[in-house]
Formats: C-alpha cells, sequence, structure tokens
C-alpha cells in the first residue's frame, strides 16, 4: 500500500463539543445526503453541503493561520469519515501535501522505516490534520461567539474568513 | 321643489346614521370608486321607484330582488339578537307653499340564534308638513302619486335622474326610437304620426277598391288575377328588400360608428400594446437577472470547493513541501547512485581481466589453482598474491549486496509524492488566479444588483405608464390587442354593408320596374272608363298621404332643429374652457336615423368624433331636452340628480359642465370622483365665481383600501367642504 493510500484510510476526529456547530452550517446528514440543491442549501441558510467541507474548510483555515490546537487525549472526540471520501480530491491531497510540508516529516527517512514506525507517522499526519482542524474550528467558533450574525447576515462570511 | 335633505340609516355601505344637506345650485358628493356615490344615488332612486339600478346587469332591480343587499353588513354583524332596520327619507321642500315634503322607504331584517331574515318588501311612507306646522303622514293614494309626480314627472324622469353608464342609452342616435322619445318630452308628435297612420289606411282601402273595380271590367280576368298575383309576389319581395336595406343602412352606422371609435382609441392601443411588450421584456430580463444573481449568490460557498477558493493565500505550503520533496528526491538518487557507482567497480574490475575471459569464474579458477593466469605466476593459498586476487571477488559483491538490500527492503512512496507534487503544482497555477476570480464574482454579483435595480425601476415605471394610459384611456391590456383585429373586422363589416346596400337598391329599382310594368299591363286589360269619382277619391288620398308624411317629417326636423340649437347652446358652454374642443353640433338625418357630427360653421365636418365627444354631445343632448321645452319651467322645477356624469368625457370638461349645470337648473345633485384626486380641480369648483355651488361633500369608508373585503367593520366618513 502506497503512502497515499495509506492515509486516505484514515478517519480524522474532531472536538465533540463543535458537533452541532458544524450541522448548523451543513445540511443535514442522511436523508439528504448529497441530494440538497443549492438553492435549498442558501434558503436553509446553510454554507456547506457535507461535514467533510466544513472540517477540510477548517484544515485549510487552521494551516492557513498556522494555528494547530492538538486534540487532547481526554477529549471527548467524534469520528469522521475517512480522508479518501472527501471531494474534491484535488484539494483533499492538497492538504495532505501541505500537512505534510508544514510538518517534521523526513521522507526519506520514513521510507526506510519498519511498518511500527511508519503508521505512527501515518497517525502523525492524520493528528496534525485533526490539530489544524481543531484549530480552524476555534477561530471559527470564536468568530461566531463574538458576533452572532457574522455568518447569518454575511453571505460571503467563509470567504472573508479566510482573509482575516 | 329642491331636495334639502338626504338621511339614510344603515343603508348598503351607510351604516348607521348618515345624513348629506342640500340646497339649490350643483350640490357634489365627491369620493373615489368604490367610496359610497352610487349608492347614495341608489338610496334616493330606492325611495321614490322601489328599486336600484344594477350596473352590471344593466337593468333596475326591485327590494324582491335585491332583498339582503340593502341591509348594511356592519349593522346585520353588530346587532347580536332583534330586529335591524335599514331605512332612507327624502325631505324635499316646495319654496312657493312653503311646504315640506318627506318620502321615506324602509326595510327590516331580524337576527334570531345568529340566523338572518330580511323582509321582502319594503314599506313606504309619505309626510308633509305645511309651514311651521307639524308633519302630517299622508295616506291618500292619489295625492301621493300627485306629489311624486311633483318631485319628478315621469316623461322627463330619464332626462332628469340617471347614471353616467346610462348616458349612452338615453339618447341613442341610432335607436330613432329613443330620439323620438325625447322628441315627444319637446312636444307631443303623436298626433302627427296618428294623422299619417289615418291617410296611410285611406290610401290603402281606396286602392283596393280601384283595384277591384279594374278586375270587374277586365277584358281577361284569368290575365288579370294572375298579373294581381304576380304584382302582390313583387310587393312583398320588395317590401323584403326595403326592410333588408333598411337594416343594411343601420348596420352601415353602427359599423362606421365602431370604426370611428376604433380609430380613435388605435394609436393609445397601439402604445399600451408597446409597453405591454416592453414590460413583458423587462419581466423577463428582470427574472434572468435575479436567477444569474440568485444563482451566484447561492453558489459562492459552494465555490470554495468547486474553483478551489478554499485554498486562497496557501501557494507557501506548495513551495514547502516541493523543498521536502526535492530533497527527498535527492536522496532517492543518491541511493541509486551508489548502486550504480558500485555497478562501475565492477565493470572496471572487468575491463582489467583478459577479454573474452567469463568473470568472476576466471577469477575462481585462479584461486583453485593457485596461480594468476594473467600473468602465470604462482600465488599460493595465503600468500599476498593469493589474497590480492581474492579480493577482487569479495568487495564488488558484498557492496552490491548491502546496496540492493537497502533499496529492496525499504518503502518506496515516490509514486505517492509525485502525485502530491504533481497535484501541488496544478493547484499553485490555479491559486495564483484564486483573488481575481473572486473579484470578478463579486464584481458580477454588483453589476447584477445595479442591473436588477433598474430593470426593477424601468419595470415600474413601464407598469405606472400602461396603468396611466389604461386609465385615462379606459383600455386595458385586453382590449388593446384585440383593438387591431376588431378594427378590422369593423371596416370589413362596414366595406361589406356599403355591398349590400348598393345591391338591395338595384334589385329594389329593378323591381319597382317590374311592378310598374305589370301594373301597365294590368291597367290595359281594363275595357271602358273607371269610374271618375274614384280614380279623383285615390288620387286625393294619395296627395293627404304625402302631405301627412311631409308634415310629421317637418315638425319632426323643427324639433330636432330646435333640441339641436339648445345642445349647441351647452355644449358651446360645456367646452368653453377646452381649445381642442370646437365645433358645432349637428344632428344629421340619414335615411330616419340621425347622427351627431361637429361641423364648423360653414355646415363641414370637423375630426373624427371619439367617445368622449359623443357623450358630451349626449349630455348636452339631455340637457336640451328638458331645457328646450317651451311653456315650461322644468328645470326651475326639479331637481337634476346624476351618479358618475362626467366620467367619460374626462377632466378638462368637469368645470365646464358644473358650470353650465349650475346655470340650467335650479338645483342639481352630482356625484364624482373627479375632483377627489385632482386638488387644482377641486379648488376650482369651491372657489369659481361661475358656479352656483350647493353644497359639497367629501365621502370616504373607514377602513383603509385592504381591509374593506371586511364588510362587518365597514362606514362611511361625510365631510362637508364648504
Amino acid at each position: 500500500m502506497n503512502l497515499l493510500d495509506r492515509i486516505h484510510i484514515k478517519e480524522p476526529k474532531y472536538d465533540s463539543k463543535y458537533y452541532q456547530f458544524i450541522l448548523n452550517y451543513t445540511i443535514e446528514q442522511g436523508s439528504r445526503m448529497g441530494t440538497s440543491t443549492e438553492e435549498e442549501k442558501y434558503e436553509r441558510g446553510k454554507y456547506f453541503s457535507t461535514r467533510y467541507e466544513m472540517y477540510m474548510y477548517a484544515v485549510l483555515l487552521g494551516l492557513r493561520k498556522n494555528y494547530e490546537l492538538p486534540l487532547e487525549s481526554s477529549t471527548d472526540k467524534k469520528s469522521f469519515i475517512k480522508i479518501g471520501a472527501w471531494n474534491p480530491e484535488t484539494i483533499t491531497n492538497y492538504i495532505i501535501m501541505s500537512v505534510i510540508a508544514k510538518g517534521d516529516y523526513d521522507l526519506f527517512e520514513m521510507e526506510e522505516m519498519d511498518e511500527s514506525e511508519l503508521e505512527k507517522k501515518i497517525t502523525e499526519i492524520k493528528s496534525d490534520i485533526e490539530s489544524f482542524a481543531n484549530g480552524g474550528f476555534d477561530i471559527i467558533y470564536a468568530k461566531a461567539q463574538e458576533d452572532e450574525n457574522y455568518f447569518i447576515e454575511n453571505e460571503n462570511s467563509f470567504l472573508d474568513l479566510l482573509d482575516e | 321643489m329642491i331636495l334639502t335633505k338626504v338621511f339614510l340609516k344603515n343603508f348598503m355601505c351607510y351604516y348607521d346614521e348618515n345624513t348629506f344637506e342640500f340646497s339649490e345650485g350643483i350640490n357634489v358628493v365627491i369620493g373615489d370608486n368604490g367610496y359610497g356615490k352610487s349608492k347614495l344615488y341608489d338610496a334616493i332612486h330606492w325611495v321614490m321607484y322601489d328599486q336600484c339600478f344594477d350596473t352590471s346587469a344593466d337593468q333596475f332591480r326591485s327590494t324582491k330582488q335585491l332583498n339582503d343587499k340593502l341591509i348594511s353588513d356592519r349593522a346585520i354583524f353588530e346587532t347580536d339578537e332583534g330586529k335591524i332596520e335599514c331605512s332612507v327619507s327624502l325631505t324635499f321642500y316646495d319654496s312657493r307653499k312653503e311646504n315640506t315634503y318627506t318620502f321615506e322607504r324602509s326595510i327590516n331584517a331580524s337576527k334570531n340564534d345568529g340566523d338572518v331574515t330580511y323582509q321582502s318588501d319594503s314599506a313606504a311612507r309619505v309626510t308633509e308638513r305645511k309651514g311651521v306646522l307639524s308633519a302630517q303622514i299622508i295616506d291618500d293614494e292619489v295625492k301621493i302619486e300627485r306629489l311624486r309626480r311633483k318631485v319628478l314627472p315621469e316623461n322627463i324622469k330619464p332626462y332628469m335622474w340617471f347614471q353616467g353608464e346610462q348616458i349612452d342609452n338615453i339618447i341613442d342616435f341610432k335607436e330613432s326610437k329613443t330620439l323620438t322619445r325625447a322628441i315627444n318630452v319637446l312636444s307631443d308628435i303623436s298626433k302627427f304620426d296618428e294623422i299619417y297612420s289615418i291617410t296611410d289606411s285611406l290610401v290603402t282601402k281606396v286602392e283596393n277598391q280601384l283595384k277591384k273595380k279594374q278586375r270587374s271590367l277586365s277584358k281577361d280576368k284569368s290575365k288579370s288575377d294572375e298579373l294581381e298575383e304576380k304584382i302582390k309576389e313583387k310587393k312583398s319581395l320588395l317590401g323584403d328588400y326595403k326592410n333588408d336595406l333598411k337594416q343594411a343602412k343601420k348596420g352601415k352606422i353602427i359599423a362606421e360608428e365602431r370604426t370611428e371609435e376604433l380609430l380613435s382609441k388605435i394609436d393609445v392601443a397601439q402604445e399600451i400594446r408597446n409597453l405591454d411588450s416592453d414590460r413583458k421584456k423587462l419581466e423577463r430580463d428582470f427574472n434572468k437577472t435575479v436567477n444569474e444573481l440568485n444563482e451566484l449568490r447561492e453558489s459562492l460557498n459552494k465555490r470554495l470547493f468547486t474553483r478551489g477558493w478554499v485554498l486562497k493565500g496557501t501557494s507557501d505550503f506548495f513551495k514547502e513541501f516541493e523543498k521536502k520533496y526535492d530533497r527527498y528526491s535527492e536522496s532517492k538518487l543518491d541511493l541509486k547512485r551508489k548502486v550504480q557507482t558500485e555497478k562501475k567497480v565492477a565493470e572496471k574490475l572487468q575491463t582489467r581481466l583478459p577479454i573474452n575471459v567469463p568473470e568472476p569464474i576466471y577469477v575462481q579458477k585462479m584461486l583453485d589453482k593457485e596461480k594468476c593466469l594473467v600473468c602465470d605466476r604462482e600465488a599460493k593459498e595465503g600468500t599476498e598474491a593469493y589474497k590480492s586476487i581474492e579480493s577482487l571477488i569479495q568487495d564488488s559483491s558484498e557492496e552490491r549486496k548491502r546496496l540492493e538490500s537497502e533499496i529492496s527492503d525499504r518503502y518506496d512512496f515516490s509514486e505517492s509524492l509525485e502525485l502530491l507534487y504533481k497535484n501541488g503544482l496544478r493547484q499553485e497555477g490555479r491559486i495564483l488566479n484564486i483573488d481575481d476570480d473572486i473579484n470578478d464574482t463579486l464584481k458580477r454579483i454588483d453589476e447584477l444588483r445595479v442591473t436588477k435595480d433598474e430593470i426593477k425601476r424601468e419595470l415600474e415605471e413601464v407598469k405606472n405608464q400602461v396603468e396611466n394610459f389604461i386609465a385615462d384611456s379606459s383600455i386595458n391590456v385586453e382590449d388593446a390587442k384585440k383593438i387591431a383585429s376588431e378594427l378590422q373586422a369593423s371596416q370589413s363589416m362596414n366595406s361589406r354593408f356599403s355591398t349590400n346596400i348598393g345591391s338591395y337598391e338595384g334589385r329594389i329599382k329593378s323591381l319597382e320596374e317590374e311592378i310598374n310594368s305589370l301594373n301597365n299591363k294590368y291597367d290595359k286589360l281594363v275595357v271602358g272608363d273607371l269610374p271618375k269619382k274614384l280614380v279623383e277619391k285615390v288620387d286625393i288620398s294619395r296627395h293627404l298621404n304625402e302631405a301627412a308624411k311631409s308634415t310629421r317629417k317637418r315638425v319632426f326636423q323643427e324639433l330636432i332643429d330646435r333640441l339641436e340649437k339648445e345642445a349647441n347652446k351647452h355644449y358651446k358652454k360645456m367646452t368653453q374652457d377646452n381649445m381642442s374642443a370646437r365645433g358645432i353640433i349637428k344632428l344629421s338625418e340619414y335615411d330616419g336615423n340621425y347622427t351627431p357630427e361637429l361641423v364648423d360653421s360653414e355646415g363641414n365636418q370637423l375630426s373624427q368624433i371619439n367617445m368622449g365627444n359623443i357623450l358630451l354631445i349626449k349630455l348636452a343632448t339631455i340637457m336640451a331636452i328638458i331645457s328646450a321645452r317651451q311653456n315650461t319651467r322644468d328645470t326651475q322645477l326639479y331637481t337634476l340628480i346624476s351618479d358618475a356624469p362626467m366620467s367619460v368625457f374626462g377632466e378638462d370638461y368637469t368645470i365646464g359642465f358644473c358650470k353650465t349645470v349650475s346655470e340650467v337648473y335650479r338645483q342639481s345633485i352630482i356625484m364624482s370622483k373627479d375632483f377627489y384626486k385632482n386638488d387644482k380641480l377641486r379648488d376650482q369648483l369651491l372657489n369659481s365665481d361661475e358656479i352656483n355651488l350647493g353644497e359639497v361633500y367629501m365621502i370616504k369608508p373607514n377602513l383603509p383600501e385592504g381591509e374593506r373585503e371586511s364588510r362587518h367593520k365597514l362606514a362611511i366618513e361625510i365631510n362637508s367642504l364648504n
């Protein structure tokens, strides 16, 4: 199994305190999954079609702000779908690339590692993704706390937040 | 007598008690459509005639037919239990005798357990008060009838009390009977009709006597009978054709009038159609813009992913990865290079050995034989020479084995990392354009918002223009669409009637010739002389008949002239403030029918008359019918009451009409919406020295528009303006 496949099968987690918060901006998963039109999403005041979209956004926001907030082992976590199922794949892989670039990963050395060492490293990549996502959620959450209408009144809010 | 007071209690929209007081001069009740003007007219009419005019059915309806429509819905709603009374009373004052008469009509309903029962008949009561004495109820039916005629005689009623919608039918120039009825109000023309009818039967009688005599003197009786039969047939056919001709002529007048009416509307109709088409196009553009705008706004967040906006400002990550990937690639290359070096060592070794000698088998053979086969010297085991030969094999194979095992044991991420690198490279290209892409999208959203607002403004403007055109011309969009095709139809109908008229006239002429020839043949069969006296009798009766016919025609024409002259007097007064309306009304006779025309002083017909002009002429004629009556004082004795008489001919003539009416009639009560929105016009009415003004009221419902549907709360507010 190559490196990407090994990362793709990982299922990153997030702090369960963000569960409802994510749902607030995301079309309800389940029966509506993948069937909601852009119009429905707009009418309902939702910004993301799926939870992984918001998760991807959070990782990239964390990366962009260089804000890593590791999930502590004591934190109550929610599991999440595997990375390989996120879409679009180009952005998923860009995220993986960015996390590898940011982290302390010697790729050449990693090739020499034995299985247990390598698995540890790959889990580390997943943890980094979680940390950046957690950082991203923290920024979004703080913004919503600071100004409760920020995401309600401004249809460009998530776009603007990238620049703030 | 003048009408001094109208009191309404729970009548239609007039909830509870309401009073209008009127005086001499022109009294005006102002209100917009649906504010209760017509209901006031209905109330007055109901008291006197126990019926109201139903405009939707274009006819009067009795109390029985109106039933639940007469009583205020609010009065019914607000009464929990018991009787609900609805009544209207009119108070008239006879200034000569100083008597006051009150006509009252009432109808009740009752409510029991929420069920409402309406009386089917109304009750009427008339009271008389002489001077300052107390009022007495009059129960003498004859006296009541006499008083009723004193309020308004039956023959002039259509010309004194009428609604705007009725004007067109009161005087219909196409219907000779409506003009004859009007002429009969001026002077009794029926005696001339009777004289004509008597002479007509005289002619028939003596002609029959003559025919009988002619047949008795015929030399060929069967031939005479045959000719007589033929003449009878031809005459009957002639009658049919004459009738057809009359119908065709009447049809032509109608078609011509319709054509003129449509021609006067065609430009406005075209304008309305153009504006409506503009409206539709703007609506399409508006919807398209709104759709694009919504689509863009809705997809704004989706573009974070579909167009990679979420990667905005992350190109540094790729650069960092690129460095890592370079280091990785270099390390991989180093490893490859090492293997290559070992290979090269081996190759080098090979070059030091004789060509075509297999290696390392050859070297091994040297060790086995303890002899260097290259230099042919001894190399015993344990000697330096032996060790030297042995090292050649060991060095190269061990290093190669070590390197080869290192490569085969390690993971290979090159494929994954190359994929990440290539993907990063592609995304980096996109990232550079994200700002422009976002700016272009936001700019497009702004542009669409501006466009949307502009189209909305234009749309409102066009809608207003259409509404104004519709309000001014009374042509709605649907009518406007039909007008061009209707004009074509009416023009072709006009031309068909013209063709038919020519054809009937031709047939009539030839039939008359045939009848003359048959009559000649019939006369020639007579042998001997006809009784001279009988011949003279026929001759005289025919002359008498002609004289009666021409006298009737002359008297009728004289009355028409008088009507025309009087109508012109009113028309001139009504239009004096309006430069666009000029000319003299001319009632032109056309085969027994009269058509109103506007002519100049030379008698030349002026421009085509539109509907507004025709109604103005009709109104002038209606006034003339009363004012031209000789030896009467009708305009002084009776009150003109009219609901919206001016609505059709526009505000330009409103003041002229009021001046004329206040001059012609001692008292008039006019319901009008013309003064409602136009403040300038209202000021003119209230302040003009030329208008003998009575009372002026403004009426309006207590509920704003939109809530008026809820009639359970409806009442009318009456405000006096002077």
